[in-house]
């Protein structure tokens, strides 16, 4: 039976084994750790494994809505061009899929923009997109009203290295203009399925395979110090963070993808906040 | 602008200093591999006493990691 006549019961939560079609994490934007909702203008990660930047001008992005219907909002605040709003795919969530085709299928609207263009595109080296290739961008053409699109891209061998899906390929905005996305799925084939539903800790946990933020005891000193473990094993060793609550001169270093050790904060014990990225 | 930085415990990594992030030396953490590509375009790395090093010398240095 075609995924199109299975009922929507058995693809969403609970669905069994036509679980975890989309390669997408996040597709649904709900999880925003660092912004919690709040907007933000600095170009990188906005909702969690989703990241924006423009070539010129200045915009914001923000998760709205509410639960169960949340979207990412952009809005410029001056005109922008050569906007990018993708989320990298590493490799070994989408190797299978090399040579094969496959569906994205997203809601959008716009106060302004009638034409948007949508791209996948593949990391020169095996998880390394700081140079990448091109596969295809397909022009969709949207509305004011929020509105569910489908399109089709064939992924090459080289797919293999992880991807990218840029859902606004060198997009220019006026200022007010705004771009909402929600609902984002990749899958394989050439059936645009209902979107899948993960249930919300499963989903934060596929997040915190990149980024997550914590609480943590600084020691005093090296001697004192002691190995912990982050919430998730970390796609590759982590960039990190720390913010100590009193204090100077804490570090912070990690000990492969699965631990860190927060010291020497001047002979002084302290609760910290750490943060851990491994983002592609 | 980067600092180098070697903990007593644990590896070494690199200071990025616009945001005190700690960023270890692994090939396949994006935030390395852009810090070598920085310093390889110019931008600045300093030793771990907080020496900046000359172009030359951090070309050499960034040749050595992985």
């Amino acid at each position: 039976m075609p995924l199109t006549q299975v009922p929507d019961s058995m693809l969403g939560l609970g669905g069994g084994g036509f679980s975890f079609r989309n390669r997408i994490i996040n597709g649904a934007m709900m999880i925003d750790q660092r912004n919690a909702g709040a907007s933000t203008s600095t170009q990188g990660y906005c909702v969690d494994r989703w990241a924006f930047g423009s070539s010129t001008g200045t915009l914001t992005a923000q998760r709205t809505g509410s639960v169960g219907a949340y979207s990412l909002t952009l809005t410029a605040t001056s005109a922008v061009t050569a906007l990018n709003v993708y989320q990298r795919i590493e490799s070994v969530n989408v190797a299978d899929l090399a040579g094969l085709v496959v569906t994205v299928s997203f809601i959008a609207s716009s106060n302004a923009i009638t034409t948007l263009p949508v791209s996948v595109g593949y990391a020169n080296a095996v998880d390394n997109f700081s140079s990448s290739t091109l596969i295809a961008s397909n022009n969709i053409t949207i509305t004011s009203t929020p509105t569910r699109y489908t399109t089709q891209f064939t992924l090459p061998a080289n797919a293999t290295n992880g991807i990218y899906l840029n859902i606004a390929n060198s997009l220019s905005m006026a200022s007010g203009n705004t771009l909402i996305i929600s609902s984002v799925q990749l899958e394989k084939g050439t059936v645009a399925t209902p979107f899948e539903v993960r249930p919300y800790g499963t989903e934060l946990a596929l997040c915190q395979r990149y980024y997550e933020f914590g609480r943590t005891l600084v020691s005093a000193s090296v001697a004192n110090s002691y190995q912990q473990s982050f919430l998730v094993t970390k796609r590759a060793t982590p960039t990190l963070g720390l913010t100590i609550d009193a204090g100077t001169g804490a570090v912070i270093s990690a000990d492969g993808s699965s631990n860190f050790r927060p010291t020497a904060n001047n002979n002084q014990l302290s609760a910290a906040t750490y943060t851990a990225s491994s983002e592609l | 602008m980067y600092k180098l930085y070697k903990p007593e415990l644990g590896s070494e990594n690199v200071i990025r200093l616009s945001d005190n992030a700690f960023i270890p030396f692994d090939p396949v953490n994006t935030d390395y591999q852009k810090f070598k590509l920085d310093v390889t375009n110019g931008d600045q790395l300093q030793d771990a006493d907080g020496n900046v090093m000359t172009q030359d010398a951090a070309n050499a240095f960034i040749a050595t990691l992985p």
